[in-house]
């Protein structure tokens, strides 16, 4: 007899899928030319050095082959994605003052009302700018500074000379080379020496116009022990075209600070998520990243945390959700490049409906890093024999005196542990989900409160049939 | 002829180019292939025939060996059938029990510098053997070589491998095997020798309710270096594959192990399993790891693991409370981890020179 599969409803998509008419004021003709690059550089008033550092990432972007691993990218094409659309109205701290229908999508996403009850600071970006930011007033007295990126090219243009795409250089790969040479939005974060930022700070990324592109940088900044909760939001309307998000995040975490980047990616079934994102910590620093991947066609996202100081410190937390049409290829990277560094990645994959979920992942040890620890465990849970789950994670170990493991596990629903729940007099139904809610408990409770919903919506499961 | 860069051992899905594990490459021409004089079968058996052309192979037996997915590269096996200069067909009868196994010795040496052999061992219905293969010898030699396995119905198989050349030699090895239902095949492995060491070892599941066990050690020390690309394949109902891959790396030694269980839509109910222990005693060492899991089927229960480095710390408490120093708890560790993959090995022999290596080379630890 054919065994029953549970049924897991997909993520609930209403809320994101409500489209505005396309009312941008500027926007740059498809495609990747020099002259686009101009035109954009010109109406983003960028400094002489910033559009020098463009036109050389597109020299660098035309040389670069497309990556020969991960998904098929070959429905993309750049000839046909906008790559800068300006909204309608100008960056404001007053929230009245933004355009009213994009106030209004916001409003539906609860980013105003999130803002009120539980953020230190929000900025909203649609399409390719930023159209809110705002920030308690007692962090800006204590010098932190969170701004929308083109604001601080003006007023922090040292900081951002000093830091940007130094990490993340532009060659490192084709995408983040088109990253440099089209960005446009993105946050700013710097918080001083000792200042801890107690309630997290939040940017939301929308993308509204279709065919479009966007490639917003963020760049956050902690000096010696300070510490930050920052969280990221993107989502999409779907269209029936090709929309690319190629974002870049460049985190620095000095000495002894702590930061914690939380994520979570609901872009519609027609983005190509082609993302990069990276820190650099130095001693006794510690990069926390909660990561939960739920929409787009296509991603690619493995965000990197480069050990760099003695004793530093990287937790990865992840969840990827992949169901029908969803390519959805992620995981995590550590380099241990100094001594006594650890990290610990724990991820957890479902695919459903013929979606194929991927984990990859890379643990490298330096020569000089000895008395490293380095835990990885993934988990992939498959709901029917229409999808796909592979792992591919790679060790590159180089000297002794580690400690390096890595487990993985991949498998369905079990008959077994159904069979216990029910003869404890759970229903069926109810078994299934908690074995569900189970399997992606130890990811939901990283997630911050805001982002409950979300996730609820993940464990909303429906089940039919009986025991196989 | 084959290309001196020739791309060998393909990872099944590739990754990032920076940590140098998609393929390992030739490096250096393949030398002429003289003759090989001498005779590797211990004992002659029935059976057992020298493959001298390629067109004496009986009709169904290259139709089996032409379904076994073989080869360090397509090239490379093309290489192989064209230069070959020793290879034996080994058929077991149905349901013929070998209690003896058949074994294979070749020695290199000046007069034999160069071997490629090519092997085909069909086990018919309900049969039973196991076939040791060995490699040994000393200065510039060189081995290239293949063996295809083909279980028919029930059949249980048992293949060993030794490879204990000297330290300047090169050595390239590919063993495929495919399984029919209720078959089971286990290789053991050892890779104890030569300078640089390219192999595959890939076994199809093809039938219904059919195992694979392997069980590999490997010892690394000088420079050497070692590329193996493992690959069981789960294509049929609830089948059975499991890898337990022990090494040590010492020196200047490098690794890369690509290990993967490939679980076929279809292949409901079956079990994968795949394990790799390192222990790594010198800090200019470097372990490439890299356990992949695929997987198109839901009902299937797969599990990997790999530790690098880290030594049992209650056996190692518990030698040292014995008295031993550190380092002589953690080389009787590593001796005895050992142990399992060499008792697999009915030759006392070809088991002891693997033990005297291990032994001799571990003295020198500091």
């Amino acid at each position: 007899m054919e065994k029953k599969k549970t049924f897991v409803e997909d993520i609930e998509r209403t809320l994101y899928d409500i489209k505005n008419e396309d009312y941008a004021v500027y926007k740059t003709q498809q495609g990747l030319t020099e002259k686009i690059i101009r035109d954009i550089s010109r109406e983003k008033h960028d400094p002489e050095w910033m559009l020098a550092f463009r036109l050389k990432a597109l020299d660098v972007y035309n040389h670069t082959p497309m990556p020969t691993w991960g998904p098929d990218l070959s429905e993309l094409n750049m000839d046909e994605i906008v790559t800068y659309v300006k909204p309608k109205g100008t960056m404001t701290g007053n929230w009245k003052e933004v355009p009213t229908e994009i106030k209004e999508t916001f409003d539906r996403l609860g980013i105003p009302a999130a803002e009120k009850t539980s953020l230190a600071g929000v900025g909203a970006q649609y399409d390719s700018e930023v159209v809110y930011h705002s920030i308690k007033e007692d962090l800006v007295k204590q010098g932190v500074v969170y701004t929308d990126m083109e604001s601080a090219l003006i007023e922090h243009e040292d900081l951002v000379k000093e830091y940007f795409m130094k990490l993340v250089p532009p060659k490192d790969h084709k995408f983040v080379a088109l990253h440099g040479a089209v960005w446009s939005g993105g946050s700013f974060v710097y918080v001083p020496e000792g200042v801890h930022v107690d309630i997290p700070l939040q940017s939301y990324f929308r993308l509204n116009s279709p065919g479009a592109g966007q490639f917003e940088h963020t760049l956050i900044i902690l000096e010696k022990n300070s510490s930050l909760h920052f969280i990221e939001g993107c989502s999409a309307p779907k269209y029936n075209v090709t929309n690319l998000h190629a974002g870049c995040v460049e985190l620095y975490v000095k000495e002894g600070a702590r930061l914690r980047y939380s994520t979570i990616e609901n872009w519609s079934r027609n983005m190509m998520n082609l993302n990069t994102k990276r820190a650099l910590v130095e001693k006794d620093g510690i990069i926390e990243w909660v990561s939960g991947s739920f929409g787009s066609h296509i991603s690619m996202l493995y965000p990197c945390s480069i050990l760099h100081g003695e004793h530093a410190r990287c937790e990865f937390t992840g969840v990827t959700f992949a169901a029908r049409g969803q390519h959805l290829d992620t995981g995590a990277t550590v380099i241990h490049a100094a001594p006594y560094t650890s990290s610990n990645i724990s991820t957890r994959s479902i695919s459903k409906d013929g979606g194929i979920v991927v984990y990859r992942g890379a643990v490298k040890v330096t020569p000089n890093a000895h008395h490293v620890k380095s835990s990885v465990n993934c988990e992939s849970l498959m709901l029917d024999d229409e999808s796909r789950s592979d792992t591919l994670p790679v060790m590159d170990i180089m000297g002794d005196e580690v400690d390096i493991g890595h487990e993985a596990k991949i498998g369905r629903i079990s008959d077994e542990a159904i069979f216990y729940l029910m003869s404890r007099g759970i229903s069926e139904d109810e078994a299934k989900a908690m074995i569900v809610r189970g399997f992606v408990e130890p990811i939901a409770k990283e997630l911050p409160l805001e982002y409950a919903v979300e996730m609820n919506n993940l464990v909303n499961i429906e089940l039919e049939g009986t025991m196989g | 002829m084959i290309a001196e860069k020739e791309i060998l051992n393909p990872i099944p899905m590739r990754t990032w180019r920076w940590l140098g594990v998609n393929a390992a490459q030739l490096r250096q021409e393949l030398p002429t292939m003289g003759i090989y004089d001498k005779k590797p079968l211990i004992a002659e058996i029935a059976g057992v025939q020298s493959i001298k052309d390629q067109k004496e192979i009986p009709a169904d037996i290259a139709a089996y060996a032409a379904k076994i997915d073989c080869g360090l590269s397509e090239a490379m096996d093309k290489t192989v059938s064209a230069v070959y200069n020793s290879g034996y067909v080994i058929e077991i009868a149905a349901n013929e029990q070998c209690t003896q196994p058949i074994r294979l010795r070749y020695v290199l040496d000046e007069s034999n510098p160069a071997l490629t052999d090519e092997h085909i061992i069909v086990a018919r219905e309900n049969s039973e053997a196991t076939v040791i293969i060995s490699y040994t010898g000393d200065g510039e030699i060189f081995h290239n070589g293949r063996t295809r396995v083909y279980a028919e119905k029930g059949a249980k198989l048992h293949l060993i491998k030794v490879q204990l050349l000297a330290g300047e030699a090169q050595q390239m090895d590919a063993i495929g095997a495919y399984a029919e239902a209720g078959a089971r095949i286990d290789a053991t492995v050892a890779e104890v020798g030569a300078a640089r060491s390219v192999t595959s070892l890939k076994i199809n599941l093809a039938g219904d309710e059919s195992t694979a066990d392997i069980k590999t050690i490997y010892f690394g020390d000088g420079t050497r270096e070692l590329d193996m690309n493992y690959i069981i394949r789960q294509e049929g109902k609830k089948t059975d594959g499991h890898m337990e891959i022990q090494g040590a790396l010492l020196d200047k030694s490098q690794k890369i192990f690509r290990g993967t269980l490939d679980f076929i839509r279809g292949s409901k109910g079956s079990v994968g399993r795949e394990a790799e222990n390192v222990v790594v005693l010198s800090p200019d060492v470097r372990n490439r790891s890299v356990p992949l899991m695929l997987s198109g089927e839901d009902d299937v229960d797969g599990h990997h693991a790999v530790s690098v480095g880290k030594m049992d710390e209650n056996k190692l408490f518990y030698l040292m409370s014995r008295g031993l120093s550190l380092r002589d708890a953690e080389k009787m560790v590593i001796a005895a981890s050992f142990q399992p993959a060499l008792q697999r090995i009915p030759d006392e022999e070809i088991k002891g020179q693997i033990e005297e290596y291990i032994r001799r080379r571990l003295a020198n630890v500091e």
